[in-house]
């Protein structure tokens, strides 16, 4: 029997907001000491009430017109009822039928194999909610934390059309590269920023729609995702197999054993009881503030995608960096800052800046303060300087020194003739060791070339 | 003079039987302090809560504190430090958290809540240099309108202890008619101010949906909830209305537009060529025979001062009373979510039979299945009830009728009943569903000796004119021999 | 099985200035309800987490019956609301939200000061199934 995977996705991304989605606790929460990030509103007292962060309403619409969806001009937000431990209220506050962004799509790349070289996945809705505190299980105890309650979020929903994991993982990395270029999110898994919530299900040949699917939680990590789906998927084909139907439930993954397991079903599915939140007016766009942003959205793209580091890595290989370096530099902030700065203000002649570019690419990351940049970029130039600046050596010194290492080294220029690149580094270093002074480099790799040879 | 002594005296002068106003007065002419006006007042507290238990017990802020707070206002004075409400103790409905002082909404759910955080009406109060008195008595998460269903007693009716004070802020509304604070705060969802105001002879005002923040009032229904003043007289209502009204980075429900004035007295007649709205719905059938005749006389009264009466139609009450029983119990079952005794609070298993049944009506309202045809429809309904008070104020300027359609009802009369607290409210809840603002003015007592009141409503922010309109009433009916009472205690 | 039944006609309303128990206004109509008042009531319990004796159950179950029979009166206006839209709420405000600015939050004292339970700054709570 062939069955068709049937993947749905529910991803939550958490907005790197100052404060709050309804208070104006830090949002920035993240390892500080339990329930200490925490007020009246989103610790669920009595008499509080909720007040939306504007920052987080225009950033889910952003991501909405990221996401090629359309943003409705009528919108609200709605309670939704149920009772859990980390949830303070009894309710969250979410939106149910008028959400702020729906109908999207996104474009993702394929399998190296596939027909088409890109796919499209239908967005269903993206809307915003509040997080919820978080649960700590000691033995028969739950300890509850609530830094984390009443964080934004946003979901995004798609339709179920992804067929395999390659899909899920490159439809993630997009996700992550929009929202990180937006500014909205790190989107960072390990963290909790980024949080993927898949439905699974196996279509059976001839149906029209699977008769059952199953959720999956507690996907922590980039890397789980495809075992987690594969083992899902695997599963439930063991059981189609068998002539029998997978229960309709949700499962929770579980590291250690990179497996998914049942997590105790209610007969009945929750009815959350939705209804307009009356403590929040709703809201109204006029087609002016939705141009805006969707103008704005499309002027961020497209310089991320030009600032982006691949962009970068390429353009400083064109300076004569070594691709590793190019790499190396477009990674980190603060040695892009300090290339860019040199490039700019023409410190070095063009013909030193690939020389430079290898040179600084080595040196250690540094997490600093905006304003010591110049400084340290001063540093880092006489460093630069004086290391370059080559001794002249005596022709017959090097000779000797080259033929010394040669016979010393049978191993390693054996290695070089049959291919091995890298010998040849380890040979130049030899002979630079017998030097006291520095000397140049390509000058030694030369002369040991032409004596291999 | 001994201690003792001291209180008879304070009792004798009745500085607790002063209005707001001859109180400030008394106050910046240096007649008396605002310790002996504060110590009137617990004296009088002391001598007569035992029989009405109006207070929360214990009483918080303690004895120690509430003196301080008097003298810390007396320095002020001293200084001339004009403030709207300095040295004026005030009690405040136990549904209003208060910082460092027990908060219950009168439940043995919050026995032993303390509130970290002031409500903004608190914290309004204090920044005014009000003293407060007192936390007072209510039904149970403002479930109701007899002040029975409180977990601490029920609070008792003034001017005859066998009967209900009303509610839900019956320990606010009782506080003021026997002397115990110079003004109360109440809180009223549809008809909890208005209601207990009108069975306890005095003054209560709710002003329009959002007129006053709510953030730190523990929530009913939050669409409906309108904190507002309990005052002996008009002019104090105006008062306070100053100091509570505005806009709350709190509460994202609150009014935009600027707080009025509400000065008083009005320099000229408001009430000649004023059209008066009366509906013959609000005469509804049932009515006590007493409440009729005095509110027709009463507007007779307001006919002579020159206003023009004017028969409108309005929607039957009673669909305003399906429309509030739905709202408001599915607003009510989502508020009382929150206590799970987790982070605060005892466990839900205390909540009391009203709760029970409120939250068991919203549920089912909200569920699936049934939300079309409870929530929804009621929600249809309510903006049909919107619109046809619109219409209703093209045509008049205020619309007056009675406020409830019994006299105080005995004690005992809310038990067991399924819907007794809406039933109770029915002329009152249109208007607190359109959002309106609703002012009850005593205007006399029944022959069984029970206060009678009326109501004036007027179209969203118009509380300066149904103030003014009800000064007026109150000024020309000033010498009524019936204002000259006093409860009996 | 359903049973049909018919509530009394008692039409008084509930005020009687003697002050004799209160009744609802109850209409002559009839309500339709499941027999086994359990399964409703117990279903609407679950749904709000509140502690429901038997007998309990049985009086909230009638009541429940009594208020949906007046609050019924509503379809008489179906005619005139079926065109209008639903308010949930009346001021008519929009688009009220706050700047992105933090404030200082509450203490972990603070936080912590009505709980009944708590363990290195955390509530605490008797286990719950192990669901995230």
């Amino acid at each position: 029997m062939k069955y068709t995977p049937v993947i749905g996705l529910e991803v939550h991304v958490e907005l790197k907001t100052k404060s709050k989605m309804f208070c104006r606790c830090s949002a920035d929460y993240f390892g500080k000491k339990p329930n200490t990030h925490t007020c009246p509103v989103c610790l669920g007292l009595p008499g509080a009430l909720p007040v939306p962060n504007k920052k987080a309403i225009e950033w889910c619409i952003m991501l909405g017109y990221a996401l090629n969806c359309e943003i409705p001009p009528f919108s609200r937000f709605d309670r939704k009822n149920y009772f859990y431990p980390d949830l303070p209220k009894g309710y969250q506050i979410s939106q149910y039928d008028q959400p702020f962004a729906v109908d999207g799509e996104v474009f993702i790349k394929q399998e190296p194999n596939s027909q088409n070289k890109e796919k499209k996945i239908d967005v269903r809705r993206v809307h915003m909610e509040e997080d919820t505190g978080k649960l700590i299980h000691e033995g028969d105890l739950t300890l509850i934390d609530f830094n984390r309650s009443g964080v934004p979020l946003v979901e995004i929903v798609t339709e179920p059309d992804f067929v395999n994991p390659f899909e899920v993982t490159e439809y993630l990395k997009s996700l992550k590269q929009i929202v990180r270029y937006l500014g909205i999110s790190n989107a960072d898994m390990e963290k909790g920023e980024m949080r993927l919530e898949p439905n699974i299900s196996l279509r059976k040949e001839g149906e029209k729609r699977p008769s059952y699917k199953v959720e999956v939680k507690n996907i922590n990590s980039f890397k789980f995702v495809e075992r987690a789906i594969e083992f899902e998927l695997a599963r439930q084909r063991e059981i189609l197999d068998k002539g029998e139907t997978p229960v309709q439930e949700t499962r929770g993954f579980i590291e250690k054993t990179q497996s998914t397991v049942s997590q105790r079903i209610k007969e009945e599915a929750s009815d959350y009881r939705y209804f307009p939140e009356p403590d929040i007016p709703p809201f109204r766009w006029t087609d002016e503030q939705r141009n805006n942003w969707k103008t704005e959205v499309k002027n961020l793209l497209e310089e991320a995608r030009k600032n982006s580091p691949k962009e970068k890595a390429n353009f400083y290989v064109g300076l004569g960096v070594s691709n590793a370096s190019g790499a190396s530099i477009s990674a980190s902030k603060y040695r892009t800052q300090v290339f860019e700065a040199v490039i700019k203000e023409n410190i070095l002649p063009k013909e030193q800046l690939g020389k430079f570019g290898n040179f600084l690419a080595n040196k250690p990351e540094e997490k600093i303060d905006q304003n010591l940049v110049p400084n340290l970029t001063k540093q880092l130039i006489n460093q630069f300087k004086s290391s370059t600046t080559t001794a002249d050596i005596d022709d017959k010194e090097l000779d000797k020194a080259i033929e010394l290492v040669l016979r010393e080294n049978e191993t390693a220029v054996s290695d070089y003739k049959r291919g091995k690149e890298n010998a040849i580094m380890f040979l130049v270093g030899q002979v630079m060791h017998n030097f006291p002074q520095k000397i140049d480099a390509s000058k030694v790799k030369a002369s040991l070339l032409a004596k291999i040879k | 003079m001994d201690y003792l002594k001291l209180k008879e005296f304070l009792i004798m002068t009745e500085l607790n039987s002063l209005t707001i106003k001859q109180a400030k007065e008394g106050l910046i002419k240096r007649e008396f302090s605002s310790f002996d006006l504060t110590e009137a007042c617990l004296a009088q507290i002391e001598k007569v809560d035992k029989k009405i238990n109006a207070f929360i017990k214990p009483i918080a802020p303690t004895y120690d504190d509430v003196v301080s707070a008097a003298r810390k206002a007396d320095k002020l004075l001293s200084s001339n430090q004009d403030l709207p409400l300095l040295g004026i103790p005030i009690a405040v409905k136990d549904n209003f958290s208060t910082m460092g002082i027990r908060t219950t909404a009168s439940s043995k759910v919050l026995d032993d809540y303390i509130p970290p955080y002031d409500a903004t009406v608190v914290k309004k109060l204090k920044d005014a240099g009000a003293v407060l008195i007192g936390k007072t008595n209510m039904d149970a998460w403002a479930h109701g309108s007899s002040t029975e269903t409180s977990d601490y007693g029920s609070t008792k009716n003034p001017w005859n202890t066998k009967h209900l004070p009303g509610g839900s802020s019956g320990g606010s509304a009782a506080a003021v008619a026997a002397d115990e604070a110079i003004a109360a705060i109440g809180s009223e969802t549809a008809g909890s101010i208005r209601q207990p105001a009108s069975w306890c002879g005095v003054v209560g005002l709710k002003p329009t949906y959002g007129r006053v923040s709510r953030y730190g009032v523990i929530a009913m229904a939050s669409s409906l909830d309108s904190p507002g003043p309990i005052t002996k007289t008009v002019e104090d209502s105006a008062l306070l209305l100053r100091v509570l009204a505005g806009t709350d980075e709190f509460d994202a429900t609150t009014s935009l537009p600027p707080v009025g004035d509400y000065t008083l007295p009005v320099v000229d007649n408001k009430i000649k060529n004023l059209k008066i709205g009366i509906s013959d719905e609000y005469f509804i059938d049932g009515i006590d025979k007493e409440v009729e005749s005095a509110v027709r006389l009463s507007i007779e009264k307001l006919e002579k001062m020159g206003a023009k009466i004017v028969k409108i139609n309005l929607v039957k009450p009673k669909y305003a009373t399906s429309v509030y029983t739905i709202i408001q119990r599915s607003e009510v079952s989502s508020n009382l979510a929150r206590y799970d005794g987790v982070r605060f609070g005892k466990d839900r298993k205390l909540f009391g039979e009203e709760a029970k049944r409120r939250i068991v009506l919203g549920t089912y309202s909200l569920s699936s299945g049934y939300y079309n045809q409870y929530y929804n429809r009621a929600a249809k309904a309510r903006s049909l009830i919107v619109n046809d008070f619109e219409k209703a104020f093209e045509k008049v300027n205020v619309i007056l009728g009675p406020t409830s359609p019994s006299l105080p009802l005995h004690a005992g009369a809310s038990e067991n009943a399924a819907m007794f607290g809406e039933i109770a409210d029915i002329l009152v809840e249109p208007s607190s569903i359109a959002g309106l603002p609703g002012i009850n003015i005593p205007i006399g007592f029944s022959k069984s000796m029970l206060p009678i009141g009326m109501q004036i409503i007027g179209r969203q922010f118009a509380e300066d004119l149904v103030l003014q309109v009800a000064h007026q009433y109150e000024m020309a009916t000033a010498n009524e021999n019936w204002r000259k009472k006093r409860p009996n205690l | 099985m359903v049973k049909k039944h018919e509530i009394s006609k008692s039409k008084d309303l509930i005020i009687s200035s003697t002050g004799t128990t209160a009744r609802s206004e109850i209409s002559s109509a009839s309500v339709t309800y499941f027999s086994d008042d359990k399964t409703r009531i117990k279903h609407i319990a679950e749904l709000a987490a509140l502690d429901i004796t038997q007998d309990e159950g049985v009086k909230l179950s009638q009541q429940l019956d009594e208020t949906l029979a007046y609050i019924n009166n509503l379809k008489d206006l179906d005619n005139l609301v079926s065109q209008l839209e639903p308010s949930s709420q009346i001021t008519g405000l929009e688009n009220i939200s706050r700047e992105d600015e933090p404030s200082p939050s509450l203490s972990q004292d603070e936080a912590l000061k009505n709980a009944k339970a708590t363990q290195n700054g955390l509530f605490k709570v008797k286990g719950v199934l192990n669901n995230d």
